[in-house]
């Protein structure tokens, strides 16, 4: 019983700051500023960061960043991870601590150089420069997941194909990726919400209001003097439920991805 | 194509990309910070160690750092104590469990953003929920140096204690039930048989858990920088909020080096003594 | 890695894309802050001017509107030769991005402004005897009082008297770590008779005085705890709803206080200084100034820009429209501007904060020790004399 109780306190210590939020945007805009319950439920705020403020360009653009990371992550991923795990490339034991040391990265540290570098290709202040260290960063857990799902196919399988005459490519496509299926579903689902959400290199890379991403819009949320609370609630209630959304259908996915990510480390 | 190729040209792309995105800068930033390079005076040569050795008489940095460890050390602590407490309650069957999931799966999926705007709202002085509940009036939580850096914990707190949880929650699923049904026949009671046996064989679980959260945390940016920029009177910087200032507000590229591959090897040594810890808690 | 490279860091290289068109010979960029409110009036002096330019195109762009946001960006874009033509600054800019060499000098002649514009604005574009910028318009730090509640104090003792014994209470000013901040301890330092010039001397018996007078404000509750992390925004809207008898802020609020439930028991006048003589309001606003890349075909049509929206028909525009007020005095003392007439007396005696180069880097300092005095965590003279020692070898290294 005294169970229940802190499981009911622990659910709420998670979910009810959020949920404030979420009635934040809701309020009508005279009464922002007080706390009992609203007296009805408005959409002004959403309305107007949707009219006034670029976050449905915001939420596209990091829509596009995020898929291309996701799709470029996995494809070099599973490469990568199907490498370490069947073909044994010399030097294994270094690659493995080497994606590890950069998952330690302080962004803080790259950010300079990959200034100039996204500079010299001609891809600053666009969407497409941020794939670019995005998946970078993504790699070492992309890395980590599929490397142990590979492991856990049998390895006859990968003998039965390439005496079958298959190439290792086709092995990989044909044999391994559709067996390790849902450990590549949960890799993609944790590697999009982890582009989705990042600040530092969009803060930096992208200028122009119109090629934020949805964290930086929110970031940078601001009439002339002023904090708009109510636009602001909605707009990060806007960019964050489809991560909420994809949270809750892909719980079971998401927690053992997470953990298997973590404790293999 | 034979296996020894294709081994190493699967695995090349990515290596290129880890190469280029994140060693290189790296070792740029090493070779800039033996620079003076401040950008509006086009001032650019080279200048050694002279970088390195004003860090070390850099109130700013010690300060910084004091800041960034004393954060790490408290919201590592919070995290993994809550953690457990979250881990052990969702371990347990029963129908509030699927809740429990579902909820605490939400700060996780929230971005760093929006978690540090929806408790800037709620500490915010004039109309947050938190000071109308404070006792007292003419509450500042975010303006007052020695509480803001304890707001920001919270806040972070909050976020990560989720991941933290589910880490745990994996390492408590594996502990084999013959343990526990040893534990039940010798009549030992829960406290105890926490205490004496699922602690330790946890330690492993814990410490890598610890490690992974003190390099997210030595490497903190995106709460502090839309909390507080590092205010009130620099009591909230970090680390990472110095050097971006110094990089992009004032565009000394040179210190800014300095200061990234500084906070660089704070993340490596945590990364050591976080290794190390496991493998003594794993034997 | 070679030194050009390095500096190429910031080059904002921003490639044409699909949604944005990127400027060339025969068109102007010109980059602003959004305005808020109606801009039809803004956009028809925008069409003025195409309309007396016909062989180019202007095309506009939206800049960030945080300060320290639109400054990074043009730090990365003017350095890194992106195509921006005209561009707005921060009157605490124009020193540094002339030193830069972002921004070009303009054919204008020192003594023309000096005796069209309101002295601090001339000032504050004015380097080495030469015109870096246009002010476009301008800001002055401003007092308001509850009328009801107390007469506009003259002397600081005035001001804290009023703030203890009115009701509602308490004095607001802008004490968050921000540029904001050093505002307001220039005014208070002005206040006491000390002086800000180019060379950066801050460690002086005036100072003292004046971060002791902020300090003491906050320790004894004339002003509220909330101000160590309050803008302007947030005094605003505390003394809005009637919570406050004093205020320190910019002219920008008195439109919005004339909408609310304590419009008429208002006044807005000049700051108080330590003598009684009107106080020093800290020079605020933005000017137009044209990048230094702009190639020589173009130069007179992006001056001719800068000058369009710098005339006085044009400022009587934004002052009408956007209640802005303008930097020509001639404005100052038009009828048919009653806002603006308000500022007439205050405005002359506004100062600009440091012009120099290092303006900025040293303001980070000054905001950092700045807001440890005024929460109470360093004594002044400690926080001082720390001041000078970095600005010292800022600017001596």
């Amino acid at each position: 019983m005294s169970r229940r109780l802190f499981a009911a306190l622990a659910a709420f210590f998670c979910a009810a700051p959020f949920l404030w939020l979420v009635l934040t945007a809701l309020r009508p805009e005279a009464e922002l500023t007080r706390l009992g319950p609203p007296s009805h439920l408005s959409s002004t705020a959403f309305v107007r960061v949707i009219r006034e403020q670029p976050l449905p360009r915001a939420m596209l653009n990091g829509f596009l960043v995020s898929a291309c990371t996701t799709v470029l992550a996995i494809a070099l991923g599973s490469l990568a991870a199907f490498s370490l795990a069947r073909l044994r490339p010399p030097g294994r034991s270094v690659i493995l601590a080497g994606a590890l040391a950069v998952s330690m990265f302080p962004p803080i540290a790259t950010v300079g150089p990959l200034y100039e570098l996204l500079s010299r290709l001609g891809l600053l202040d666009h969407w497409a420069g941020l794939v670019l260290p995005y998946t970078t960063f993504a790699l070492p857990l992309a890395i980590f997941l599929l490397t142990r799902a590979f492991e856990d196919i049998p390895e006859e399988l990968f003998r039965a194909a390439r005496v079958d005459g298959c190439s290792p490519l086709s092995a990989l496509v044909r044999v391994h990726l559709p067996l390790a299926a849902p450990s590549i579903a949960t890799a993609a689902l944790l590697v999009f919400i982890a582009a989705w959400n990042e600040l530092l290199y969009a803060l930096t890379f992208l200028s122009t209001p119109e090629r934020r991403t949805a964290p930086v819009a929110i970031a940078m949320l601001s009439s002339e003097h002023a904090e708009p609370w109510g636009e602001i609630a909605a707009a990060s209630t806007l960019a964050t439920l489809p991560l909420v959304v994809l949270a809750l259908i892909f719980q079971r996915r998401i927690v053992s991805g997470l953990t298997a990510g973590a404790v293999k480390g | 194509m034979t296996e020894r190729r294709a081994a190493i040209s699967f695995v090349s792309p990515a290596l290129l990309a880890l190469g280029l995105v994140a060693a290189y800068p790296i070792l740029a930033a090493i070779w800039l910070s033996l620079h003076r390079d401040i950008l509006v005076f086009r001032d650019h040569r080279f200048i050694g160690g002279a970088n390195w050795s004003f860090l070390l008489r850099d109130a700013r940095f010690w300060a910084a750092l004091g800041h960034t460890t004393y954060f790490v050390l408290v919201a590592v602590a919070f995290e993994l104590v809550l953690g457990l407490i979250f881990a052990l309650l969702l371990e347990t069957k029963g129908r509030g469990r699927g809740v429990l999931r579902a909820a605490v799966l939400v700060p996780w999926a929230v971005p760093t953003v929006v978690s540090a705007k929806l408790w800037a709202w709620l500490y915010d002085p004039d109309h947050g929920l938190i000071t109308h509940l404070l006792p007292g009036h003419d509450v500042n939580l975010l303006g007052t140096p020695l509480i803001a850096l304890h707001a920001a914990i919270v806040v972070d707190v909050w976020k990560t204690t989720p991941f933290v949880a589910l880490i745990l929650l994996a390492g408590l699923q594996s502990i084999p039930d013959d343990v526990y049904r040893a534990a039940r026949i010798d009549g030992a009671p829960p406290w105890t048989t926490f205490r004496r046996i699922t602690l330790p064989l946890l330690l492993p679980t814990i410490a890598v858990a610890a490690t992974f959260r003190a390099l997210d945390a030595v490497r903190v940016f995106d709460a502090i920088f839309v909390l507080t920029d590092g205010g009130p009177a620099n009591t909230t910087e970090t680390l990472s909020i110095y050097a971006y200032k110094t990089m992009l507000r004032l565009g000394d590229f040179g210190y800014g080096a300095t200061l990234s591959v500084a906070t660089f090897m704070v993340a490596l040594a945590i990364a050591g003594v976080g290794i190390a810890a496991q493998r003594r808690a794993a034997r | 890695m070679e030194r050009r490279e390095v500096l190429r860091w910031l080059g904002a290289a921003t490639l044409a894309s699909c949604s944005r068109t990127r400027g060339d010979e025969r068109s102007l960029v010109f980059l602003h802050q959004p305005l808020w409110g109606d801009v039809a009036p803004f956009a028809a002096l925008l069409d003025e001017f195409r309309r007396t330019h016909p062989d180019i195109t202007l095309i506009t762009r939206t800049a960030p509107s945080a300060s320290d946001a639109l400054h990074q960006y043009l730090l990365t874009t003017l350095e890194g030769g992106g195509d921006l033509d005209v561009v707005v600054v921060d009157t605490i800019w124009v020193a540094e991005f002339a030193r830069a060499g972002w921004i070009a000098e303009l054919p204008v002649s020192p003594d023309e402004i000096r005796r069209e514009l309101v002295t601090a604005a001339a000032e504050s574009v004015i380097v080495d005897g030469r015109v870096w910028a246009l002010p476009w318009w301008i800001d002055v730090g401003v007092l308001y009082t509850r009328t009801d509640v107390a007469d506009p104090p003259r002397t600081f003792d005035e001001l804290m008297i009023a703030a203890r014994r009115g009701s509602p209470g308490g004095y607001l000013f802008q004490g968050r770590q921000y540029e904001g901040l050093v505002c307001n301890v220039y005014e208070t330092i002005w206040g006491f008779g000390g002086a800000s010039d180019a060379h950066l001397v801050l460690n002086t018996r005036e100072a003292r005085a004046a971060l002791s007078f902020l300090a003491a404000l906050v320790r004894e509750g004339v002003s509220p705890r909330a101000v160590t992390s309050a803008g302007e925004e947030e005094c605003r809207r505390t003394f809005q709803s009637g919570r406050a008898a004093l205020m320190r802020n910019w002219p920008y609020a008195w439109a919005e206080l004339q909408h609310s439930a304590i419009a008429g028991k208002v006044a807005m006048t000049a700051l108080p200084s330590y003598g009684g003589s009107p106080g020093n309001g800290c020079l605020g606003g933005w000017h137009l100034a044209m990048s230094a890349r702009v190639p020589k075909a173009k130069q007179p049509f992006a001056t001719a820009l800068i000058r369009h929206l710098t005339s006085e028909a044009s400022q009587a525009v934004l002052a009408r429209a956007f209640g802005r007020a303008p930097a020509r005095r001639a404005l100052y003392r038009r009828d048919d501007l009653p806002a603006t007439r308000l500022l007439e007396g205050i405005v002359e005696h506004a100062r600009p904060r440091p012009v120099s180069p290092w303006y900025p880097r040293v303001s980070d300092v000054l905001q950092g020790e700045f807001s440890a005095v005024v929460s109470g965590i360093r004594t002044p003279s400690d926080a001082l004399s720390r001041v000078q020692k970095q600005i010292d070898r800022l600017v001596g290294a």
